[in-house]
């Protein structure tokens, strides 16, 4: 699935993704990094979401814009915040060079590739998530 | 024909018993000439047996046939319950429960004759031996299988072919469905089942009345078709086409003279957690979308639509209260197992304990009771462990040999008390003092601990000043584990110890963990519930009455000094202006008190406690969350935690 995140297209694994709701405002969870958004309802569950946007370098907190992915991570439900949802692809359309280090500070990034002319950042996504939870 | 799926209600059923086998032990050990309690033991043994031999367990099913063999001279005075006795008795209703709990694991049921373990072979040996040594080496064996009532009127026709049998249950007979299904099997093992009226699927559901028929097709004579549904137990009656016999009462249930647990009348059902749980979570759902409803009706101002959101509001209040009602069970359900805990424990140390339970009728949520055991097994270790001295000791104190440990339960305001009360020596102030000072948990100039100061210390993880490691504690985890546990649930810790007397542990905790009275209080643009069973009142803040006490802001309210937590600089958000209004929430656990500033009061509220994810180096100050009126979560502050 490609996501539109802080400027730049990147790709998760559409495995694990369980679905795409508008994103509301998050409830602050005090202590946690900025990377953390904060708790949304999702149809009387809690769930915890990631700001991706924030990860990948911008400053301001990403609220209420954009969408957020709901992904199974082991027996949670972790959301995750993008600016916008673009399309859903195969890999092999990808055209996916592998070991690209360092595109994002720590790590994160499993492969670049190219897709219609631009770069294109598979994340390890459940590797990010696992990083900010407890 | 799958038996498996009444092994689930095999195995609570048993506990309920084994249960009972426990608690009648205790009775026996401490007066070995009292007949009721051998009745008692004997009563449940049989029942289990009966269950077991029905699943086909059997492990299970030779060893309470021996186990009833040792109890029925023991009941016809062939045997004086001795202390050996007694103690093979306790064994037997150990190894009992893990048969039980093995075969229900490996579902070792019907047509599998799985072997008997060894430990189990060789305490059948050893009941048989007590059994036989009680007759003077004379092992007769009592079966207790009722012997048709020959029936001389009408002699039977082997070239009969098609029969109809037509057969009655006993009244209580234990899982009536599965008994059933064993009958169907064993008349398939005389011939060809042409016919079950009603079907087998509705014998299986256990939806048939007292009784139901087979149509057999099969050449046996009518006497061995009845010996062979007789032989299955709990038949009444059998009829082979038209002509009818009556089985013998149970043996043992004529020699008891009462029918004991099995013919009590079902006023109840047993219901799956799982389907609790849900409808208690759907609840929880319609309390938030009233709020919501009452918000929007308050907007609208309409008098027709207000009357009939109040009747709506006021049966999902109803509506909420019954659901909470159903998922209550007493205490005791879990607590029953606690005198043989600590007669073993005690019997270990070689100590002498006189252990009481109250209030085991008091009722708490079922969710809750599940978590409280292991916290109370831990104090209960604690001080049986560590608390009550030895025979010798004790008397060299001048105090009774025997130490007293009760366990009590009662209610307090919206809160149930748990509380494990010893006479034993106390905790060892210097002691704990000394130990805290060498890891450096409190000052090196410290004289003495308060109560609280000393329980704070021992909660600390790794705290632990037990010189050897036993059996049943002193390794280190214990206390703090209770802390945990308790908080976890909402609840809190108190703790008492006087040198020379002993020390009583209180665990305070809420009526239910699902829904809580929360106090709404919102700082800066987010709202946080604070549960009410900790709030005590809410004052607004005068600056003129705040002090620096220690470098600790203290208010002063009326002519107490209360410590204040700026709730806004525990969140790490940016103060605000001078000259804004704070309220102070006046939270108290036990005994320690403090005052939360927040910004501003918005309201009280029933509320779903539910389970977020926290984040790495998120705070600790949260026991939950809960979804408000307006689809908003908010964080539970979890007071515990604040003082």
């Amino acid at each position: 699935m490609l996501c539109r995140v802080a400027g730049r297209v990147v790709a998760v694994e559409l495995g694990t993704v369980r679905e795409i709701i508008p994103a509301r405002r998050p409830t602050r969870l005090p202590g946690a990094g900025p990377f953390v958004s904060g708790l949304v309802n999702v149809r009387g569950t809690i769930v915890t979401v990631l700001d991706l946007p924030v990860r990948f370098g911008r400053t301001e907190a990403s609220q209420g814009a954009g969408s957020i992915v709901l992904m199974d991570h082991g027996a949670k439900v972790v959301g995750v915040a993008v600016d916008e949802v673009l399309d859903v692809r195969r890999e092999a359309e990808l055209e996916l060079e592998t070991e690209a280090e360092a595109l994002v500070p720590g790590g994160a990034v499993r492969a670049v590739g190219r897709l219609d002319g631009e770069v294109v950042a598979l994340l390890d996504i459940h590797d990010i998530i696992a990083q900010v939870l407890a | 024909m799958d038996l498996s799926r009444y092994a689930e209600l095999f195995l609570t059923e048993s506990r309920e018993h084994l249960s009972a086998m426990n608690h009648a032990l205790l009775a026996l050990e401490s007066s070995p000439e009292a007949s009721e309690p051998v009745g008692a033991i004997f009563r449940a043994v049989h029942t289990v047996k009966g269950m077991s031999a029905t699943m086909g367990y059997r492990a299970v099913t030779e060893l309470a046939h021996e186990l009833e063999s040792v109890l029925d001279r023991v009941r016809r005075g062939e045997l004086a319950v001795t202390a050996d006795v007694t103690e093979l008795l306790f064994e037997a209703a150990d190894a009992l429960e893990q048969a039980i709990e093995g075969a229900v694991q490996t579902g070792a049921g019907a047509a599998d004759d799985t072997a008997v373990p060894d430990a189990i072979l060789d305490l059948i040996a050893r009941l048989k031996a007590r059994a036989a040594l009680a007759t003077g080496g004379i092992a007769a064996k009592q079966v207790a299988e009722p012997s048709p009532a020959p029936d001389p009127a009408r002699p039977s026709h082997a070239a009969t072919s098609n029969r109809l049998i037509r057969l009655r249950l006993a009244s209580g007979t234990a899982l009536r469905g599965a008994r059933a299904l064993l009958l169907v099997k064993r008349a398939a093992s005389l011939g060809t089942v042409l016919e079950v009226i009603p079907p087998v699927e509705a014998l299986q559901a256990e939806e048939f009345g007292a009784g139901f028929s087979i149509h057999l097709d099969c050449t046996a004579p009518r006497e061995e078709i009845v010996r062979a549904m007789f032989a299955v137990g709990d038949v009444d009656r059998v009829e082979v086409d038209g002509v009818e016999t009556v089985g013998q009462p149970h043996q043992q249930t004529a020699a008891d003279g009462q029918a004991g647990s099995a013919a009590r009348p079902t006023r109840q059902v047993r219901i799956d957690l799982q389907r609790l749980d849900a409808l208690m979570n759907m609840i929880g759902e319609l309390v938030i979308a009233r709020g919501r409803l009452l918000d929007l009706a308050a907007r609208h101002g309409d008098p027709a639509l207000d009357e009939a959101v109040a009747l709506a509001a006021r049966l999902i209040g109803e509506m909420q209260d019954e659901v909470m009602l159903s998922r209550m069970v007493p205490v005791g359900q879990v607590f029953d197992r606690f005198p043989r805990l600590v007669r073993d424990a005690a019997h270990g140390l070689g100590k002498q304990i006189v252990f009481t339970v109250e209030g085991n009728d008091i009722e708490l949520d079922r969710s809750m009771l599940d978590e409280i055991g292991d916290p109370v097994v831990h104090l209960l270790r604690n001080a049986v462990d560590h608390g009550i001295e030895t025979p010798e000791q004790r008397r060299a104190a001048g105090k009774p040999a025997s130490g007293s440990l009760v366990l009590s339960v009662s209610r307090e305001r919206s809160t149930v008390l748990v509380r494990v009360e010893d006479d034993g020596k106390g905790i060892d102030r210097e002691r704990v003092l000394a130990r805290a000072k060498e890891m450096s948990f409190v000052e090196k100039d410290k004289a003495a601990l308060s109560d609280e100061e000393l329980m704070r210390i021992i909660a600390r993880p790794g705290f632990s000043t037990a010189e050897r490691v036993t059996d049943l504690s002193g390794r280190g985890v214990g206390i703090d584990v209770v802390m945990n546990r308790v908080r976890a649930m909402g609840g809190a810790v108190e703790m008492r110890s006087v040198p020379g007397r002993g020390t009583a542990v209180t665990v305070r905790l809420p009526h239910t963990l699902a829904i809580v009275r929360a106090l709404l209080a919102r700082v800066r643009d987010e709202v946080y519930a604070v549960p009410l069973a900790h709030v005590n009142e809410t004052v607004e803040l005068d600056a003129r009455s705040v002090r620096r006490v220690q470098g600790r802001e203290v208010m002063l309210l009326r002519d107490d000094v209360l410590p204040l937590i700026r709730f806004d600089e525990l969140l790490r958000v940016g103060a605000n202006g001078a000259g804004a209004r704070h309220q102070v929430i006046v939270l108290e656990v036990g005994e320690r008190r403090a005052g939360l500033v927040v910004d501003e009061l918005t309201g009280q509220q029933d509320i779903v406690v539910k389970q977020f994810d926290p984040a790495r180096e998120s705070l600790a100050l949260f026991s939950g969350a809960t979804i408000l009126g307006d689809g908003a979560p908010a964080l539970i502050v979890d007071v515990g935690s604040l003082l």
